[in-house]
């Protein structure tokens, strides 16, 4: 199978996933972010400039489909997790085993949350901080990173060496 | 971690670009009507498989319980046949009154009929995009409902092509409410921090029963008075000395919404 028809399948499955999955899995007004997760295990396989595409497109995606009438936010935030999840994973947690990586994930899925809180804060838009629904979010999207990073990893590993 | 010099050009270009959409609202609402109808028919089927697959689990799981649901269904239409019944004369005795004072029916609103493409894709937005825009004279603020009717939200984006709607779901939401039976008044709004669907200041000497409907009052001047918007699940009196919150299950299943009505005055 060619690589750009494992891309578009690996595009179209976390589409799958996002939009008709996980709304159904809703728990304390959060569900897993794939976008997210993919982005962090591209960040931490990839690097920052392998995954910067990623966060710019999925970015934009997220900006069109939210309810902000501000174009950018999402944007800016998948920008800097991307090279704050690359930067833990090559200066901070260097060990590629499953728990140097569980840390990488837990702290950019918080400065993720945190991030777009503080930028919605910033231009005016309704942010609250609730700790329920942070901790959750930490928690249901940490455990859908470790497979999605494996499966990023066995996959597509060699493709992202490459670019 | 080095950045080369191209990267930040790459960041500059990127934050000129996303000014550059910000300041022109125009070509941005270009852009996100065109995303959107690249993107409609994959999301719109994707959301439908999902509630299938869902749907399929959900059946599996309560087939065990399928037996009482039925009896309980049959019940529950024959009472609803002789509710209709009672509505057909009411209405037709309603119809000759109308006569009787010469009055016109242009007080009754349209319906246009939208299908849900797209909804929030990250969780706690609480919102959907429809396949109606300004081209199909949908404006800001008109009400959405679903089959019922129940009451869905309001029209708060408008595209070309495709609108946002706000659902009462959604935490910058409120609908003025009243009790259907007991008249009681009151604003439904989202838990600031929970999950659940409320009315609030509904006043402490009111009795308001488990079951009962609540309907929207008109007194917001945005949603037409009589829409459904659930029933009582609970009451809670711990509040305050003055109102009570009366806890809603919501009489639409935002989760499997696939077909709308924007309800456009005539």
């Amino acid at each position: 199978m060619s690589e750009a028809v494992k891309i578009i399948i690996f595009v179209s499955i976390i589409l799958f996933f996002q939009v008709g999955i996980f709304p159904h899995l809703e728990i304390f007004e959060t569900y897993p972010n794939i976008i997210l997760c993919s982005l962090i295990s591209i960040s931490i396989i990839g690097g920052f400039k392998k995954s910067i595409i990623w966060a710019i497109v999925s970015g934009l995606f997220l900006d069109f489909y939210s309810l902000n009438s501000v174009i950018g936010i999402f944007v800016v935030c998948l920008a800097l997790c991307s090279y704050f999840s690359s930067f833990l994973s090559q200066n901070v947690f260097k060990k590629s085993n499953p728990l140097s990586i569980i840390p990488i994930f837990v702290l950019t899925i918080i400065f993720y949350d945190l991030s777009v809180l503080g930028l919605q804060a910033i231009f005016g838009f309704e942010a609250r901080l609730k700790i329920l629904t942070l901790l959750t979010n930490v928690v249901y999207n940490t455990i859908f990173t470790i497979p999605i990073f494996y499966l990023i990893k066995k996959n597509y590993a060699g493709k992202l060496r490459k670019i | 971690m080095k950045i080369s010099k191209k990267y930040f050009v790459i960041a500059i270009v990127l934050m000129v670009g996303l000014i550059f959409l910000n300041l022109f609202p125009n070509i941005s609402g270009f852009l996100k009507n065109l995303i959107f109808k690249a993107f409609s028919p994959i999301q719109e089927f994707f959301i439908k498989t999902g509630n299938n697959i869902i749907g399929f689990f959900e059946i599996i799981a309560s087939i065990k319980d399928l037996g009482r649901e039925n009896t309980e269904l049959k019940q529950k239409n024959m009472e609803i046949e002789a509710e209709l019944s009672k509505l057909k004369e009411t209405e037709r005795e309603n119809q000759i009154l109308r006569e009787a004072l010469n009055f016109s029916q242009k007080d009754t609103p349209l319906y246009e009929i939208a299908s849900v493409v797209g909804k929030e894709i990250q969780g706690g937005g609480d919102w959907i995009l429809i396949d109606k825009g300004s081209k199909n004279g949908v404006e800001k603020d008109d009400v959405v409902v679903s089959e019922g009717p129940s009451l869905v939200g309001r029209i708060f984006e408008v595209n070309n092509n495709f609108s946002k709607v706000l659902l009462i779901t959604n935490s910058k939401s409120v609908v003025a409410a009243i009790i259907e039976n007991k008249r009681s008044e009151g604003l439904i709004q989202k838990e600031e921090d929970g999950n659940k669907i409320f009315m609030d200041f509904v006043p402490k000497e009111e009795n308001p029963k488990i079951g009962e409907k609540v309907i929207t009052s008109g007194m917001d001047n945005i949603y037409p008075k009589g829409i459904l918007i659930g029933k009582i699940e609970s009451v809670d009196l711990s509040q305050n000395q003055l109102f009570q919150k009366v806890i809603i299950a919501l009489a639409t299943n935002f989760n499997k919404l696939e077909e709308v009505f924007v309800i456009k005055p005539k």
